[in-house]
């Protein structure tokens, strides 16, 4: 059997547990509506604050949620997979002929593909808030988020093949997400932090994200942040997966 | 005699905290081809941790197999073609129904949609799922759940399958149904490699047997063979006497010519004799002349339980 169709059974099997799952479906479009109702409004004030000079403040605000979104749609999926590993589900798919990369990546791509979905629901909601939207840079966002919510799952399910409980991986996961949050800029921009925070900042690779989406979203796609960007995650995410598929293939489920 | 599974010192050891688990010190097995073969042990023994290496889920720290004609280190993708595995955790998904569990899992073995819907049907009638086969699995009871993670290690229709105590958690019912099945797989020329605690399941369902504990094949053969070594009869002596007492009962019987061993456990002597209603006279007057009391009196034919404890020094029971 090929890789693709090993590939494809474990998507869609994913894929039909999200949509069986009305809390998925109901996270998918009551968060981004969340952002926009509860949040965004408190930005209108900021409006020609560093950062904020270009065009509506959803311009700046929306690129930074949606890499939220992407970080928050990989990094928790590993709970999921403690779980399918505690039900010997894992094991039985270990020991069918299948790729286990495969088995990976049905689960990843699943993710990323929420993660997607999600993007372009509140990327639409935002235009009647006043969002200006450049669709050409806006696909290349939705690569990068793919890559961020790709990198993210990865690490998780690893983490939780490698510890397989929820009580162990909690704490990893909590203990970075914060931080990574944090330094990225994205709720309010880095333009704003005193200048260490934008030094620790360029430590963070989600940063690099959230300033190329920005400028992505407003039109601006031939620009060093977009190919920094893609020059800073594309080799973290080389790196996750290959200790991903090492865990897959070692460690003992 | 053509064996399936032969395997050579495999040995594993699992580090915890710092501490060193010996969980399988050098096993050697040979289960023939169209067996049921059944591995005996208490918990901990270290079953699990053979299986796992059995079926390419464990590196083996040491030793070698060959399964199903492919060697375990070097071919374990073509391995898994040729086996099935039902783990002691399950392995059913409970967020599906029966019917798209075993859909799948035909699938991921390369059948098509048709032929994998074919068997599962068969599977839900040998089974008796039809009643559930909508349903997700999370609501069944722990026996229809036990049930549809053995028919999925069935789906591909392995020739070797093995299947980590599948009837624990069954009612009696589906506990001699599942045996049923299994007797049919191995009539159909399939090898079942099983697990279990019970000494009567491994006594009825399996056609011989090898005795685990604490990570080493203590004894191997078929029930019949293995309770012939102890030959004769198991008289137990329920003792009313203090410590001093079973002491000297103790003595008394091990000098005896008729009794071939003696034990002394929790308030209990055992004995293995020759021929044991004729000797039953004999051991009353003894313990009378004696002057030790007796609570009671049993006479039985060995089961695999003495074939354990006189390899262990334990009863499987207790241990
Ligand atoms: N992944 C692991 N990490 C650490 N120790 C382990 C691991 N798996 C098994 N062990 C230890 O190895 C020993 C053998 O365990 P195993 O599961 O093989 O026993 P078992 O015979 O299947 O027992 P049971 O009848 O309870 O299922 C036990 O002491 C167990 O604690
Ligand atoms: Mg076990």
């Amino acid at each position: 059997m090929s890789f693709f169709s090993n590939l494809q059974l474990y998507y869609v099997r994913k894929v039909k547990e999200s949509l069986h799952n009305p809390g998925f479906l109901f996270m998918a479009v009551g968060t981004p509506l969340m952002y926009l109702l509860l949040f965004a409004p408190m930005l209108q004030h900021f409006t020609g604050m560093p950062g904020f000079t270009s065009g509506s403040v959803l311009n700046v605000f929306l690129p930074g949620v949606v890499v939220v979104i992407a970080v928050y749609g990989g990094l928790y999926v590993g709970f999921g997979l403690v779980d399918e590993i505690r039900q010997g589900i894992i094991e039985r798919f270990r020991v069918t002929p299948t790729s286990r990369l495969a088995l990976l990546l049905g689960s990843v791509l699943r993710d990323v593909s929420g993660v997607l979905v999600q993007t372009l629901l509140i990327t639409l909601m935002a235009i009647p808030f006043g969002l200006k939207v450049y669709w050409g840079g806006f696909i290349i966002v939705m690569i990068l988020l793919a890559i961020i919510s790709a990198l993210f799952a990865a690490f998780s399910y690893a983490l939780a093949l490698r510890l397989k409980s929820e009580d162990a991986i909690a704490p990893i996961i909590q203990g970075i997400s914060l931080p990574i949050m944090l330094l990225a800029g994205f709720l309010l921009p880095m333009e704003m932090a005193p200048h260490w925070l934008q030094v620790a900042a360029h430590f963070n690779p989600v940063y690099y994200a959230v300033e190329a989406s920005r400028a992505l979203i407003g039109g601006q796609v031939n620009t060093p942040v977009v190919f920094q960007a893609f020059a800073v995650l594309l080799p973290v995410m080389a790196l996750v997966f290959w200790w991903a598929i090492r865990s897959y293939k070692t460690a003992v489920a | 005699m053509e064996h399936i599974v032969l395997t050579n010192g495999l040995k594993k050891s699992f580090k915890t905290q710092g501490k060193t688990v010996e969980a399988v010190r050098g096993v050697d097995l040979a289960v023939r081809r169209g067996e049921v073969f059944g591995f005996l042990g208490p918990n901990g023994a270290g079953k699990t941790t053979t299986l796992r290496m059995l079926t390419t889920l464990l590196t083996p720290d040491a030793g070698e197999a060959t399964l199903a004609g492919c060697d375990l280190l070097k071919h374990p993708q073509r391995l898994r073609e040729r086996i099935g595995y039902v783990s002691q955790a399950g392995g059913s998904d409970r967020g599906m129904s029966a019917w798209e569990n075993l859909v799948l899992q035909g699938r991921l073995f390369g059948m098509n949609r048709h032929n994998a819907a074919a068997q599962a049907k068969a599977l839900i009638l040998a089974f008796d799922l039809e009643a559930i086969v909508d349903r997700k699995a999370a609501t069944y009871s722990g026996g229809q759940r036990r049930r549809l993670d053995v028919a999925l290690g069935m789906m591909h229709r392995p020739q070797l399958l093995f299947l980590d105590e599948p009837t624990t958690g069954l009612d009696p019912q589906n506990r001699a149904r599942l045996w049923e099945e299994v007797r049919r797989l191995r009539d159909s020329g399939v090898t079942i490699f099983l697990t279990t605690h019970y000494l009567d399941e491994a006594d009825a369902l399996a056609d011989r047997i090898a005795i685990m504990d604490q990570g080493k094949i203590e004894a191997e053969g078929s029930p019949r063979e293995l309770k012939k070594q102890i030959a004769g009869d198991v008289v137990l002596l329920g003792l009313s006497a203090d410590g001093a007492h079973n002491e000297k009962a103790l003595e008394l019987f091990s000098t005896q010519p008729y009794v071939r061993e003696a034990s002394y456990e929790q308030g209990h002597l055992r004995l293995y004799v020759h021929e044991g209603e004729a000797t039953l006279p004999e051991i009353l007057r003894l313990l009378d002349h004696a002057q030790i009391g007796l609570k009671t009196i049993s006479l039985s034919q060995p089961t695999l339980d003495d074939v354990f404890l006189r390899q262990t020094g334990r009863s499987l029971q207790e241990a």
